[in-house]
């Protein structure tokens, strides 16, 4: 016979799988350190790639400027200050990304037990029924 | 007000009945909008600036998920580019690597404010965007209304810069980004939708009656006297008719938005006060107006089968008499 409670819980782990939970279900595999420190990499790669972005967009719009004096420029000057940039960019994206995946990942957690807590009630209904299967009084047989 | 609850009810009805065949008719109706826009913008590439092309990908889109359409929609700009600048077309495709690298990787929900934006500007409805961001998110909407509005006066600059040089070097990546730079309008604009959505999210997060409503009204006002204002002192041209049709249609379609999302009902609040070990709450319920959309039950009265019952009848008395 078709429970009601248990078509219920289903439906709802269904719909935490593919809609509410989907992205913290998909990231839920991973201990904490190897989460915040993969997610911390991204965002450092990401900001990374930005940044030669920019700098390519400044360079091409100087470029007529660059070809001409390509044997005066001062290019220890250009280096450091590329570098010193991309290092005023690069320390506070590794310590917010470090903070807000901390965050993040804590904020997962409580998500997760709460899907995880369903998952339990289902996993209870079968063993429930298993027994109830094999138990030949119940059966009525 | 019943009649519109009671409105909303249906709506909502067929949309839950009809949510397989009406989902990808949206998503067909959002395609199409968004390329014909582009379009509008943009369109240089002849056989893409055509009502097949619009059609054919928009069909498309029914079967693309979210963040596909969005790389297909900016494929789609820099193709139109690419057809009368390479230099451009380089530009632009770098611009939108930097958006997404640098933002949207890190919140990609906001890249649907900042394609919505350059849309709603086409169809004239872009001051609804900023009210409709403070109803729903929080002040960081500023953040993907000032990209889209940038993107939109970016897509402007390519048009102006293209339409008046036909140089093909270095010197159009100049021009553009001198007219981009240079565009007074787009700074009012970044300025006025940022306060409006903060503004809304202000006025919305009140517990005053009818906060939403209050909200929707002081943004859209909010938006009128400030570019007005603003536009008059810089001397930017306004075309009253345009400007004001535009603010009062997108008003009215977020005030549509907001009571199909939650209409309050503000003549039953319940003022709550309990305890617990830690604190004493004082709280102030509003309930949600609901009604039951009434079902009609037409009943057909079978006229023959009557008739032929009257008659059956007639002939079982005809009998008992004789």
């Amino acid at each position: 016979m078709v429970s009601e409670k248990k078509v219920r819980l289903m439906a709802q782990i269904a719909l935490d799988e593919t809609k509410r939970y989907k992205r913290e279900i998909s990231e839920g595999g991973y201990y904490k350190s190897d989460y915040v420190r993969s997610r911390t990499v991204s965002a450092v790669w990401n900001v990374t790639v930005s940044y030669l972005l920019v700098l390519f967009l400044f360079a091409m719009y100087h470029a007529d400027y660059i070809f001409v004096n390509v044997v005066h420029l001062n290019y220890e000057m250009i280096g450091f200050a590329v570098f010193g940039i991309f290092i005023g960019i690069f320390v506070p994206t590794i310590f917010f990304s470090f903070f807000h995946y901390r965050k993040k990942y804590a904020r997962n957690s409580i998500a997760l037990r709460e899907y995880y807590k369903k998952l339990k009630a289902l996993d209870e209904f079968y063993s429930r029924s298993r027994e109830e299967a094999e138990d030949d009084t119940v059966a009525g047989a | 007000m019943t009649q519109l609850l009671v409105l909303r009810e249906h709506i909502i009805k067929f949309y839950q009945r009809f949510a397989l065949f009406l989902n990808p008719l949206f998503r067909f109706i959002i395609g199409f909008i968004t390329f014909s826009s582009i379009n509008q913008m943009i369109g240089y590439h002849p056989v893409l600036n055509e009502a097949y092309t619009e059609v054919l990908l928009a069909l498309l889109s029914i079967l693309m998920p979210g963040s596909v359409f969005l790389f297909a929609a900016a494929v789609f700009v820099v193709v139109h580019i690419f057809y009368v600048s390479n230099m451009l077309a380089l530009v632009v495709s770098v611009i939108l690597f930097i958006f997404y690298f640098a933002y949207i990787k890190f919140v990609p929900a906001h890249a649907y404010v900042i394609a919505a934006v350059p849309i709603a500007f086409s169809l004239n409805l872009v001051y609804g965007i900023p009210i409709l961001l403070g109803l729903f998110m929080t002040p960081v909407a500023v953040i993907p209304i000032i990209c889209g509005v940038g993107v939109y006066y970016l897509l402007q600059a390519v048009t102006s810069v293209v339409s008046i040089s036909a140089d093909t070097s270095m010197n159009l990546y100049h021009a553009l980004q001198q007219q981009f730079f240079d565009c007074r309008e787009m700074y009012v604009m970044m300025f006025v939708f940022s306060l409006v959505s903060v503004l809304v999210y202000i006025l919305r997060t009140r517990e005053w009656d009818y906060a939403f409503d209050i909200a929707i009204l002081a943004g859209a006002v909010c938006n009128t006297i400030l570019l007005l204002v603003i536009k008059y002192f810089l001397d930017i041209n306004v075309d009253m008719v345009s400007f004001f049709a535009g603010i009062i249609l997108s008003t009215v379609l977020v005030w549509i938005v907001q009571f199909m999302r939650l209409a309050l009902n503000y003549a039953s609040v319940e003022h709550l006060q309990f305890e617990d070990e830690e604190y004493y709450y004082y709280v102030r319920a509003v309930p949600k107006m609901n009604v039951a959309a009434p079902s009609k039950r037409v009943k057909h009265i079978n006229v023959r089968h009557f008739s032929e019952q009257m008659q059956g009848m007639a002939s079982r008395k005809e009998n008992d008499k004789e």
